[in-house]
């Protein structure tokens, strides 16, 4: 018998961590932002999002967001998600696949 | 999402079945257990709407649950990493050699081809390649953010089998890759064919025999440094960056091109300044470049004598409407926002050095070729871009073009938008890349 000893070639991920939001107890009333990267179909999935739900909650609110920045992808900045977080309550995102 | 959950609103993400690993494995990178996410079966990128709006019907409940329940972490296919040390016992070597590879295979560790054992002896031979210390963290590699030590790049050189002089072009191409204008993360996780291009100038590629010339892109002996330089940065894009097929790196197909890609410019034959010059670095520094693109088109002309004559056929290529950058600056510029940064698309041409000569003999510079591919690689509008919603959002003030829709526009944003390098042997064949965001160059160090 013979052993052939190697090195692992897999680098360790460093990443600062962190806690996903609390969930909310029910939608009534709430506004929720539909957020659209610009990927195709992207929009029409979360249009009928809107129409599903104000089918079951009452006076729930719905805001478009459409990313930035970007092309055929488009991201959400900092600056955006700060706008985001102060109108909705959740977000419903798409980015088609 | 990410940004949005770490200010403390719920979300819910829609993903395709294909992308629910890559979803998972991209909230590990960001630094969350998981992510809320609603599934449909296909993506909703060429699903008629009718299709997509009953995708939404059959999950909406997923969607309600995502938002209002607790979200248990869910188990990802991430490659684990196990130990450091790795025993392979076998009847004789050439045996442990193919367990050695088996295994690499299971764990998603290979690039498909055999590997070369790294092992210690073998690493600590590539190490002297390089003056940095193995335990330096050269960058964290998107988009698994893993860390990119020497050692860990030296691993993975030895198993793409690099010699320890190449190390240095691998360890700055991977700080090329690093850089927040190649902006890997989209690079790597894209499902199109995005692979890097390694460009090495100055006296490092003659030291180290990358070839310049004939069949510089490989395959062959002759090519060698060029093979093996490239192979290394894939398996570190996999291995370090955990951009992993399938997982983080969703290619619908994948490509040839992802395997290795890497030359050295013909300085001997070039009669302009070297590319690395252009770009600001003395002709003694050897540095590296690192460009992402997408498919290689072959550039025959061995007709023209004259540089006129040479543009007709260098027009023609820029001009492939199914190319993601044909037309992309009428809907806005790559972007990623984390690090404030945004580029327009870039192709590349490895320029023949007998093409190039041609211009150059009628004094013909780079800028010119530039200037000239600009004003001749048109398309209407109409076939360029058809999404008015994503004009309106990147250019409200070209709105008025939906009323000329033959109108016939630059593809590319503007002449700068085109990268020359000369490369290869003469016969009139040059090579045109499609490619992605801009190159990023920076200087080779710790040799």
């Amino acid at each position: 018998m013979t052993e052939l000893v190697v090195l692992n070639p897999v680098a360790d991920a460093k990443t600062e961590k962190f806690e996903l939001a609390s969930r909310l107890t029910d939608l009534n009333g709430k506004t929720i932002g539909l957020f659209w990267n610009a990927k195709s179909g992207g929009d029409v999935l979360l249009e009928q999002n809107a129409e599903l739900l104000k089918q079951r909650y009452s006076g729930i609110k719905f805001r478009n967001y459409l990313g930035a920045e970007g092309f055929v992808m488009r991201h959400l900045t900092a600056e955006q998600a700060e706008v985001i977080a102060r109108e909705c309550d959740a977000v419903i995102g798409s980015t088609s696949d | 999402m990410f940004e949005l959950e770490k200010r403390g609103v719920p979300t819910v993400s829609w993903t395709a079945e294909r992308f629910i690993d890559d979803a998972q494995a991209s909230a590990l990178a960001f630094g969350l257990t998981t992510i809320p996410m609603a599934m449909m079966p296909v993506p909703a990128t060429n699903e008629p709407a009718d299709r997509i709006r009953q995708m939404a019907a059959d999950s909406i409940d997923q969607v309600i649950d995502g938002l209002t329940k607790p979200v248990s972490p869910k188990v990802t296919k991430v490659a684990a990493r196990p130990s450091e040390v790795l025993k392979f016992q076998a009847e004789d070597l050439l045996e442990a050699f193919e367990k050695m590879n088996n295994s690499f295979l299971d764990e998603g560790w290979s690039d498909g081809f055999p590997l070369v054992p790294p092992t210690s002896q073998a690493v600590e031979r590539m190490l002297s390649g390089t003056s940095l210390g193995r335990e330096k963290v050269i960058c964290l590699l998107e988009p698994g953010n893993g860390m990119a030590t020497v050692e860990k790049i030296a691993i993975n050189a030895v198993m793409a089998g690099c010699r320890p002089e190449h190390l240095p072009v691998v360890i700055t191409a991977v700080q090329c890759l690093s850089d927040p204008k190649t902006m890997l993360r989209n690079m790597a996780v894209s499902t199109g064919p995005h692979a890097p291009l390694i460009i090495v100038n100055g006296p490092i590629a003659k030291e180290i025999k990358i070839n310049a010339k004939a069949c510089a892109l490989g395959p062959g002996s002759i090519s060698y440094a060029n093979t093996v330089i490239g192979r290394s940065l894939r398996l570190i894009m996999m291995n370090v960056g955990h951009c992993y097929p399938g997982i983080l790196d969703m290619d619908t197909i994948g490509s040839p091109t992802k395997y290795s890609m890497c030359v050295a410019e013909n300085e001997d034959d070039n009669p302009w300044e070297p590319f690395h010059v252009e770009r600001g670095y003395d002709k003694d520094t050897s540095t590296v470049t690192v460009h992402f693109n997408y498919g290689v088109c072959d550039l025959l002309d061995i007709w023209s004598t004259t540089p006129e004559g040479l543009m007709e056929r260098y027009s023609s290529s820029p001009i492939n409407i199914g190319h993601v950058g044909a037309g992309l600056w009428l809907i806005g510029r790559r972007a990623d926002p984390r690090y404030h940064v945004e580029a327009k698309d870039h192709d590349f041409i490895l320029m023949c050095p007998d093409h190039a000569r041609i211009f150059a003999n009628h004094n013909w510079d780079k800028d010119k070729i530039r200037q000239t591919l600009y004003a001749q690689a048109l398309a209407p509008f109409k076939v360029l871009f058809k999404d008015m919603k994503l004009v309106k959002a990147a250019h409200p003030e070209l709105m008025w073009l939906k009323d000329h829709p033959d109108l016939m526009l630059p593809v590319l944003e503007t002449p700068d938008c085109y990268e020359i390098a000369v490369v290869g042997a003469d016969v009139g064949r040059s090579i045109f890349f499609w490619g992605a965001n801009e190159p990023v160059t920076k200087p080779i160090e710790g040799k």
